[in-house]
């Protein structure tokens, strides 16, 4: 207990960093899943669910105006034009995996990919 | 010095650990495995639970008396007695009466005397057989709803060989009986799922409606072929991808024609209704499927409030005039 810092103690150490590592890769990297559905939210609520996996052109409609235009293509989704004033959603490279999202900030609107499991649905028959 | 380094270590992986954990769920839900499937009920407040409990009390009641894989059941018992009249309870009284109601508007399509035919066939197993031409016209031969007399609690086969067989309907009628139980408690936010008798109590607590997957023909089980939004009604679906067997490249599903003895030959893959009641979801879902896609979509769109949605064979979906946006494709 008198030693500050032993060999004993690196070892733990290097034990640990490895374990937060591979945990870490497993997450960020192999844990990648690709999605099934997109699900795109307005303002918080849901305004649609839609197939990853069918080629389709959603637009947000608030009142009569298009405000984003989502494209679902080849297994990724991708915002495609928007009417805010920075249009950093567009800039945002297209989603595929399970998780990943596109946020539209000024509109309120969020496009996430999600799997099978959790299409939001509450039950299947 | 040691132990506080390992304590710092370890807060450390726990806050990064912690970091993607998911908000407990606000509802409360209990499945089980009643009447050859699972079952779920989810109610969206704990102090709900002890209903849960109440709820699988139901089922266990109600598959004692309508079971035929019970030698015990109410159900059984009329088939064994040979013609003689049984008492039964008047629970299954009532469901015999409105089955034969199902039987006479179905003309037959729907059949609950088909038991002797569907145990031939027996989907439940995992030959790869089939029945003998002979054994199908001698179960067919004993297919008849007018053969059942019931007079008050007393139920009579007229055919001694016939079988009743409630399969098709039971589901329906005790997941009906399980909102009733609860809205008696008060409940206005549930779902109640019997291996696919979909019943929904109400909306979802925040107002908005539940989303019911329409399962894809053949694909993997829960994996959806569109969703329909629904509050307060029940969704139910009767396909050929349930139950089947695959025999020298041809596929026999378990929805039996009463006339041929074997399996409706149309290009229908499923039907799925939306209506009030489950039980009539159950009768609706079978007799639309006998009739095909044509005749089925006539009959719904005759009825009030009772929508549907069609499969057929190229995978495309039909859906019902009233249904509009709540049916969406995916």
């Amino acid at each position: 207990m008198t030693k500050g810092f032993g060999k004993a103690d690196y070892m733990f150490l290097g034990a640990l960093s490895f374990l937060l590592l591979v945990w870490t890769a497993w997450v960020y990297g192999f844990g990648k899943e690709e999605g099934d559905f997109v699900i795109i939210t307005k303002d918080g609520k849901r305004y649609g669910t839609y197939s990853l996996k069918k080629e389709q052109e959603i637009e947000v409609v608030t009142g009569k105006k298009t405000t984003n235009t989502i494209w679902i293509s080849g297994g990724q989704a991708d915002m495609r034009s928007a009417d805010c004033p920075d249009r950093r959603c567009v800039h945002q490279k297209a989603i595929s995996a399970q998780g990943e999202t596109i946020v539209c900030l000024p509109n309120k609107v969020v496009v996430e990919i999600i799997g099978k499991e959790r299409a939001d649905l509450d039950a299947v028959t | 010095m040691r132990k506080i380094k390992c304590a710092a270590v370890c807060a450390l992986l726990f806050a990064v650990l912690c970091g993607c954990g998911t908000p407990a769920p606000e509802s409360v839900t209990k499945s089980g495995f009643y009447f050859d499937t699972v079952i779920q009920i989810t109610l969206y407040a704990d102090e709900q639970e002890p209903l849960l409990d109440g709820c699988f009390e139901i089922a266990k009641r109600y598959e004692e008396m309508f079971s035929v894989s019970i030698a015990t059941s109410e159900i059984s018992r009329i088939n064994q007695a040979a013609g003689k009249p049984v008492k039964v309870s008047s629970e299954t009284a009532r469901l015999i009466q409105k089955c034969l109601e199902y039987c006479k508007l179905s003309e037959g399509r729907f059949d609950i005397t088909i038991g002797k035919l569907s145990s031939l066939w027996n989907f439940s197993d995992e030959s790869d057989t089939l029945p003998s031409e002979k054994d199908i016209m001698e179960a067919k031969a004993t297919v008849d709803y007018r053969n059942v007399v019931l007079d008050g609690n007393r139920v009579r086969l007229k055919n001694p060989d016939a079988a009743i067989d409630l399969g098709g309907i039971a589901k329906g009628y005790i997941a009906d009986r399980m909102k009733e139980y609860l809205e008696e408690n008060s409940v206005t936010s549930g779902l109640i799922n019997l291996g696919g008798n979909v019943l929904c109590l109400g909306t979802k607590p925040d107002g908005t409606d539940y989303r019911i997957g329409i399962q894809k023909p053949f694909d993997e089980r829960g994996a959806p072929a569109a969703t329909v939004d629904v509050a307060d009604r029940t969704v139910v679906s009767s396909g050929i991808y349930e139950r089947y067997r695959n025999v020298d490249g041809k596929l026999y599903h378990h929805i039996l024609n009463p006339d041929t003895g074997r399996p409706y030959e149309n290009n229908l893959l499923g039907v799925t209704v939306v209506c009030g009641s489950s039980a009539d979801g159950d009768g609706l879902s079978t007799v639309c499927f006998a009739l095909g896609l044509e005749r089925g979509m006539e009959l719904i769109e005759r009825l009030e409030s009772v929508e549907a949605v069609f499969i057929t064979d190229d995978f495309a979906l039909h859906g019902t005039s009233g249904i509009g946006e709540d049916l969406q494709e995916l």
